[in-house]
C-alpha cells in the first residue's frame, strides 16, 4: 500500500529525515511511533505530498506520489494533528464539506455523513459548533471529516492528542473498526500503549529514521530485557545487591529510595530466583510486581533514551 | 462545487449582519437626505429690528435710515442710553446704529466708523454691519466722484438689489437629487459588508491546519481558488445588484432621467472590485473575529470619514484631501461628485470620470496583487 524509500527532507541543514524507509501492507494498522520531533509528521506530509523532499521515493497504492496525482488522493483519507475543522460550519456540515471533496453524489454522500456521524459518536451534535464541542468531541469530528468518504488508506496523525481517556478509547475503537471495513491505517502516535494496544506492525522513529520495524512481538524479541521485578519495601545491604545481580538471568539491578528493579533476560522463573534469594536471606518485602517488556523498553534499549525524552 | 457551496453557506451565517450593515445604511441616507433637504430651499433676505439714533438728521443720514430700512424694520430711538438698554433687553431691537452730527464728513468723506451696539450672542449684528459697510462703500464713491449728500442719498434709495444668475450644469435646477446621497454613502454599505462577510469566509478557510488539508484533498488547488473566486464575485455582484435595485426602487424616475445614471452603475461597480479585493486581502492577514471586526470598523469608517462619503468633500481640509487621494474611495467620490456637478453635461468632465475609474480598477488591481504576496508568504511560513 505504501512504499518508502531512501526518503531524505531537509530542514536548512536540519536533516528531519534521514534516509527512511517504509513498508506499509494492505489491511494493516500500521503504527509510527517515536518522541515529538522524530519525523512522523514531515513523514506523513510527504507522503501526503504536502512537503517536497530532498531524495527518495514514496509510491502509494503503487503509484508515484505527487501533488497532483488525484486519484490517489481521492483513495486517502487524511486526519491530521491539528484539529482541521470550520468553527463556522456545524458537525453536520463539517463532515458534509469534507465528503464533498470526494464524493461528489448527494444522495451517497448524505448516507455517508450520517454513517460517519454515527461512527464518531456525534448523533446529539449534529448541529452543533465546533466551539461547543469538547476537546474528546473536537478530535472525534476531526476523525469523521478525514474517514466518511470511506477511503482504502487512512492516515491518522496523533489524533487523540490531549484526548480524555473516554474519548480516547472511543477513538482507539473507531481505527479498529475501519480496519475490520478493510481500509489500511497508518497511525502516529508517542503514546506507545496506544500504538501497542492496535497497530498489528510498527515502526520506530528517532531522528528521522526507522529504527525498528515489526509487530509488538517481534519488537519485544529485538531486546534483552524479558521482564521487570520491581519490588517495594525493602533493605539490602551491598553484598546482598551484589548476590542478586549474580542470580540467574538478571542483567541489571537498580536500587533507589527501598525499592529494587531487577531486569532479567528472556527465560522461566526469573521471580521465584528472586523470591527465593530474599525469603533465604528472610529479606522483609513490600508488593511485587513483574511486568514485561513494553515498546518503552524496546525504544530505551535500542536509543538508549526513554521514548517520552 | 464544495468550496463554492461553502463559501455560500458561511456567507449566510452572516445574513443578520449583512441586513443590519444594509439597514443602517438605509438609515443614514435616509437621515442625510433630510437634512440635506433643507438645504435646498431658496434664500431670502432676512429681516432685523434695528434701531437707529440719528444726532445728524442730514441727507445722508436719512439714505442711511431708509436703506437699512430696504430689507429691516427700522426704529428711530431717542438718544437715551437707558431706554435703548431697555429696548435691546426686551428684543424690541436686536441692533442699535448711532449716526453722528456730521455723519457725512466724518464718515463718508472721512475715515471714522459708526458707532453700533448689538445684542450679544446674535448673528444679526454682522449682516446689519455688511450693509452698513455697503452703504458707506457706495455713497464713498459717489462722493469721490464729487456727488453731493443729496444726490448720494437719492442714488442710495434708486440702488436695486443686484440679481445673480446661478448656472446649473446638472440638469437638476440647482437642488441635490437624492440618489447623489444615495451613492455618496455606498462605500459604506459596499466596504461593510464585502470586508466582514469575505474576511470571515476567508478566515474560516485560513485557519490552523486547513489550507493543509484542503491542499492533500482530491479538489485540485486551481479548483479550489476558482471556486472561491466564483463565490466571491457571486456574492459582490448580488450586493453590487440589491444596491442598484434599492436605487431604482427608491429613485427610478428621477434616476432614469439622468442621462448620467449609467456612470453611477459603472463607478459603483469599480468601488465593488476595490471593496472586494480589499476585503480579500483583509481576508488573508486577519486571524480572529475580534481583529476582523476591528479592521472593517477602522476601514470603513475611516476611509469613510477621509474620503467625502459622511463629511462632504468641501468640507475637508487640504492636507486631508491630499492624504485621501492615497485611497481608492476619494476617487470614487470625486468621480460622483462630478456626476452630481454635470449630470447631463458629464460629457464635458468625462477624462476626470474615466480616470476616477481607472484609478479605482488601478487599486483594485495592486490590492490583488498585495494579497497574492501576502497568501504565498504565509503559505511559505506552514
Amino acid at each position: 500500500m505504501i512504499k518508502i524509500e531512501n526518503l531524505v527532507k531537509r530542514y536548512g541543514n536540519t536533516v528531519a529525515l534521514d534516509h527512511f524507509n517504509l513498508n506499509v501492507k494492505e489491511g494493516e494498522i500500521f503504527g509510527l511511533l517515536g518522541p515529538n520531533g522524530s519525523g512522523k509528521t514531515t513523514a506523513i506530509n510527504c507522503m501526503l505530498a504536502l512537503l517536497k523532499f530532498d531524495r527518495g521515493s514514496i509510491k502509494i497504492m503503487g503509484e508515484e506520489m505527487a501533488p497532483d496525482n488525484y486519484r490517489v488522493k481521492r483513495q486517502i483519507g487524511i486526519v491530521m494533528q491539528d484539529v482541521a475543522v470550520f468553527e463556522e460550519l456545524n458537525v453536520r456540515d463539517n463532515i458534509d464539506y469534507f465528503c464533498s471533496l470526494y464524493v461528489s453524489d448527494k444522495g451517497k454522500r448524505k448516507e455517508l455523513v450520517e454513517e460517519a456521524i454515527r461512527f464518531a459518536g456525534l448523533e446529539d451534535y449534529r448541529k452543533a459548533y465546533p466551539k461547543k464541542l469538547s476537546g474528546g468531541l473536537l478530535r472525534r469530528l476531526n476523525i469523521a471529516c478525514g474517514v466518511a468518504h470511506k477511503p482504502r488508506l487512512i492516515i491518522l496523525d496523533e489524533p487523540t492528542v490531549a484526548v480524555d481517556p473516554q474519548s480516547r478509547n472511543r477513538i482507539l475503537e473507531g481505527i479498529c473498526e475501519l480496519s475490520r471495513q478493510g481500509s489500511t491505517i497508518v497511525y502516529t502516535s508517542h503514546y506507545m500503549e496506544e500504538v501497542e494496544q492496535i497497530c498489528t506492525r510498527i515502526a520506530i522513529m528517532d531522528h528521522g529514521r526507522e529504527i525498528a520495524v515489526g509487530t509488538k512481538e517481534e519488537l519485544k524479541s529485538m531486546i534483552k530485557t524479558g521482564e521487570t521485578v520491581t519490588i517495594e519495601a525493602v533493605i539490602l545491604a551491598g553484598e546482598e545487591l551484589e548476590r542478586v545481580r549474580e542470580l540467574p538471568g538478571v542483567y541489571e539491578v537498580r536500587y533507589e529510595g527501598q525499592t529494587l528493579t531487577v531486569k532479567c533476560t528472556k527465560g522461566k522463573h526469573n521471580l521465584i530466583h528472586i523470591l527465593n534469594f530474599l525469603n533465604e536471606r528472610e529479606i522483609p518485602f513490600g508488593r511485587v510486581f513483574s511486568e514485561l517488556p513494553t515498546l518503552n523498553d524496546v525504544f530505551l534499549e535500542i536509543t538508549g533514551k526513554q521514548l517520552r525524552d | 462545487m464544495a468550496v463554492f457551496k461553502a463559501y455560500m453557506k458561511i456567507a449566510r451565517k452572516n445574513f443578520w449582519m449583512i441586513l443590519m450593515y444594509l439597514g443602517i445604511f438605509f438609515a443614514v441616507t435616509a437621515m442625510f437626505q433630510m437634512f440635506a433637504g433643507e438645504e435646498t430651499q431658496d434664500y431670502s433676505a432676512r429681516s432685523v429690528p434695528v434701531g437707529i439714533v440719528d444726532d445728524d438728521r442730514g441727507e445722508a443720514a436719512a439714505g442711511l435710515a431708509a436703506y437699512i430700512g430696504k430689507t429691516n424694520e427700522v426704529v428711530m430711538l431717542d438718544k437715551d442710553r437707558e431706554s435703548m438698554q431697555e429696548d435691546l433687553f426686551y428684543r424690541n431691537v436686536e441692533y442699535i446704529v448711532r449716526i453722528p452730527e456730521n455723519f457725512f464728513e466724518t464718515c463718508i468723506l472721512g475715515e471714522e466708523s459708526l458707532k453700533v451696539t448689538s445684542v450679544p450672542g446674535t448673528y444679526s449684528g454682522h449682516y446689519v454691519e455688511q450693509q452698513i459697510d455697503n452703504f458707506v462703500n457706495f455713497a464713498r464713491v459717489y462722493a469721490a466722484a464729487g456727488f453731493s449728500e443729496e444726490e448720494i442719498a437719492d442714488a442710495a434709495a434708486d440702488r436695486e438689489s443686484a440679481s445673480v444668475e446661478l448656472m446649473d450644469f446638472s440638469g437638476n435646477e440647482g437642488g441635490t437629487p437624492a440618489y447623489v446621497f444615495y451613492y455618496r454613502y455606498l462605500p459604506y454599505l459596499f466596504l461593510s459588508v464585502l470586508c466582514y462577510v469575505m474576511g470571515y469566509i476567508l478566515m474560516g478557510f485560513g485557519r490552523g491546519s486547513l489550507p493543509q488539508r484542503m491542499k492533500a484533498s482530491a479538489v485540485p488547488a486551481r479548483r479550489q481558488s476558482l471556486e472561491g473566486f466564483a463565490a466571491s464575485g457571486v456574492l459582490a455582484i448580488s450586493l453590487w445588484l440589491i444596491a442598484t435595485l434599492a436605487a431604482l426602487v427608491l429613485y427610478s424616475r428621477e434616476f432614469l432621467n439622468n442621462s448620467a445614471a449609467g456612470w453611477y452603475l459603472i463607478n459603483s461597480f469599480a468601488l465593488l472590485l476595490v471593496s472586494l479585493s480589499l476585503a480579500y486581502f483583509v481576508g488573508t492577514l486577519v486571524k480572529t473575529s475580534d481583529a476582523l471586526n476591528g479592521i472593517v470598523n477602522i476601514l470603513g469608517l475611516g476611509m469613510c470619514f477621509l474620503c467625502g462619503v459622511f463629511v462632504e468633500m468641501d468640507y475637508l481640509s487640504g492636507p486631508v484631501r491630499k492624504a485621501a487621494q492615497f485611497l481608492p474611495v476619494y476617487w470614487y467620490e470625486s468621480v460622483n461628485t462630478l456626476l452630481a456637478r454635470y449630470g447631463d453635461s458629464a460629457g464635458n468632465v468625462m477624462t476626470q470620470i474615466l480616470s476616477g475609474i481607472g484609478i479605482q480598477v488601478l487599486f483594485a488591481a495592486a490590492l490583488v496583487c498585495l494579497t497574492l504576496a501576502a497568501a504565498k508568504r504565509k503559505e511559505r511560513a506552514v
